[in-house]
Order: structure tokens, then sequence, then C-alpha cells
């Protein structure tokens, strides 16, 4: 999946509109969705757990990135292969973009 | 299944059926669940033509090679998709080999299989069946949006997937295409044209609609706590 932060059409329960969001992840945890026409920000209940639940989350994606790998390795073998060099390149920057979104959501927190 | 709905009303903005959600894009996780029950078939998702590289690139990488997924394009409402669908199966319903149609939100992601497995069992003996949640906690209002007093009746709210049995629900659909009407959903149009022909069975209070943001994390916990496999 991507790394930008996607955009979608929700109802926000603050404007009560039906308006753009922008939806933002470390990994695969969602971590705050944003109203484009009020500026409404909605976090997860589990806030303050965040930082525990990425840990979490990232230690499964590691666990089963070889059956991910292999999966897609022999579904499309000269697709992956062609793909590899750069998905590992991005690997690095992906990981510390996740890491910033964590920080700055405890620093977020912190600051409310 | 139908992931046809806009993206944005302003542009930009993806639908949100392909959302991701604890790993997956949201219309993935029911997609699966329906694979898991052995009496479906053929699974068709209905998407709108921009979104087609984009639906066939998710359903490589999570959805298992030994599940096709048929893609149709569908129209500009609901109504319309769920009639693209309904037309695309028609020669398979009419020769017999399509008994009983699901026609299911994809921004509902989380649909346990034994539900659907009882909703089919239902729809093959009565021929329409919808899950629902009773609600007591709704009023009628008067045409001047005063509540009517008295006891609050009792409503069911409608999920889905909505199951009927194949050649009535086509029938009903070309009828009401040929009519130019409209139902409020699936069942609506149904009971249009075969009153007093559909049931509902109690829905799952998991099975919810991406609707609100925070439907969106309420999603991601119940997957968390059922270790992404929802029975």
């Amino acid at each position: 999946m991507s790394n930008e932060s996607p955009r979608a059409t929700l109802l926000c329960s603050q404007c009560g509109k039906s308006t753009d969001h922008r939806f933002v992840y470390a990994g695969r945890l969602l971590t705050h969705i944003e109203c484009e026409n009020c500026g409404h920000v909605v976090h997860p209940a589990n806030q303050a757990d965040l930082p525990h639940e990425y840990v979490l989350d990232l230690k499964q994606r590691l666990r089963t990135k070889p059956r991910r790998l292999a999966r897609r390795a022999f579904q499309h073998p000269l697709k992956f292969l062609a793909a590899l060099p750069k998905a590992i390149l991005r690997q690095p920057v992906k990981l510390i973009n996740e890491f910033r979104t964590i920080r700055k959501e405890e620093g977020d927190q912190a600051g409310r | 299944m139908l992931a046809a709905g806009s993206g944005s009303r302003f542009g930009a903005a993806q639908s949100k059926v392909f959302l991701p959600l604890a790993g997956r894009r949201v219309f993935t996780w029911s997609l699966r669940s329906f694979a898991s029950v052995r009496s479906i078939e053929r699974l068709i998702l209905v998407i709108r033509e921009g979104d087609r590289d984009l639906a066939e690139e998710t359903l490589e990488r999570e959805i298992d090679d030994d599940t096709p997924v048929e893609i149709v394009v569908g129209g500009d409402t609901r109504h319309e998709s769920e009639l693209a669908a309904l037309r695309y199966l028609a020669p398979d319903i009419m020769n017999g080999s399509i008994n009983i149609v699901l026609l299911h939100d994809g921004a509902r992601p989380i649909i346990p299989p034994t539900l659907v497995r009882s909703l089919i069992q239902k729809a093959a003996e009565i021929g329409a069946v919808i899950p629902g949640l009773l609600r007591d906690d709704i009023r009628q209002v008067n045409p001047d949006g005063t509540p009517q007093l008295g006891s609050p009746e009792l409503y069911v709210a409608a999920q889905t997937p909505q199951v009927f049995n194949a050649r009535a629900i086509l029938s009903a659909y070309e009828r009401a295409a040929h009519e130019q009407f409209v139902g409020t959903d699936t069942m609506s149009c149904y009971e249009h044209y075969h009153p007093g022909g559909g049931d509902w069975i109690p829905g799952d209070p998991r099975n919810l609609k991406i609707t609100y943001p925070d439907d969106l994390f309420e999603a991601e916990k119940i997957l968390h706590q059922s270790n992404f496999h929802v029975e």
C-alpha cells in the first residue's frame, strides 16, 4: 500500500457534512482521521497505547513478510523480481516515516 | 459486492471501500468472508471504471488465487450497479446454474460467514431475506416534524448482504428498470414486485457500515479483537 495519506468521503461527526477526510496511518495502524472541511480530528479510543500497538503490529508484519513475499514471487516471478530492488530500498524510508508519525501522535497527545 | 460508490464530492479522493483497514482494503475483508462460504460459487465485484486498476491490483495482493473475483463496472447509483451485476449474471440465472444471489455493500467489511450461511439457507426457503438489527429507539414524526406519541414503533436497521432467489430479484430489477422504479435498498425493490415476500433474520452488530470516521476505528478494533478472523 502507498505511504501517502489517502483521502475519501465520510460523514463528519463535527460539521455534519459529507466531506473529504484525510487518513493517516503508521504501517497498518490508523493513527487519526481529519475532516478537510472543518479540521475535526478523530483519534482511536486507545491512542495512549499507539506506540505499543505499533510495535506489536510491526512484529507481526515482520513475521509474516516472508510468506507474503513468497506468495507474490510465486504469483508473478518476473514482476516480483523487477520490483524487488525498489521495494527493498523503500523500506528504511517507510519505517522512518512510520516512526515519525508515531512520535508526532505522541507529541500531539501530550499537547492536548 | 457493490464497490462502485463515488470517492469524493470534490474530486481527488478515493472510494472509501479502498481505504486501508488493518492491513487490507476495506472491501477485501468481506470478500474473504464470502470466499470462505462453500456454497458461494462466484464472487462479483462491482466497481467504477476508474477504479479498475486499483481493484485488480488489490485483488491480486489480498485475495487468494483459488478465489477468482469477476469485475463488473457499475452505474452512477447503487440501484444501477445492482442491475449491472444482475444483468451480468442473467444468462446463468436463467439457465438455472445460479439459484441465490447475495448483494453486499463493500463498505461493510466485517461479515461473519456464519451469518452468510444462515441468510443463504433462509433465502433458499422463502425467497428473500435481509439481516437486520431491531431498533426500539426510533420514532415516526408527523409532517410538522414533531414526534408521534405512544409506544415507539419497532424498526429493523437493515444490513447487508441482502439475499434473494436469483430469478425473482433479476425479474424485479428488470421490471424496475422498465418502469423507472428505484427502491431505497435491494429488498425494497424486491418487495415492490413481490409484496410481503421478504423476511429478516437477526444481523450482527459487528457488521457496521463505514460512514463516520469512528466506524473505521471500530472496525479496526473488532478485527484486532477477533485476531483478524471473524466467525
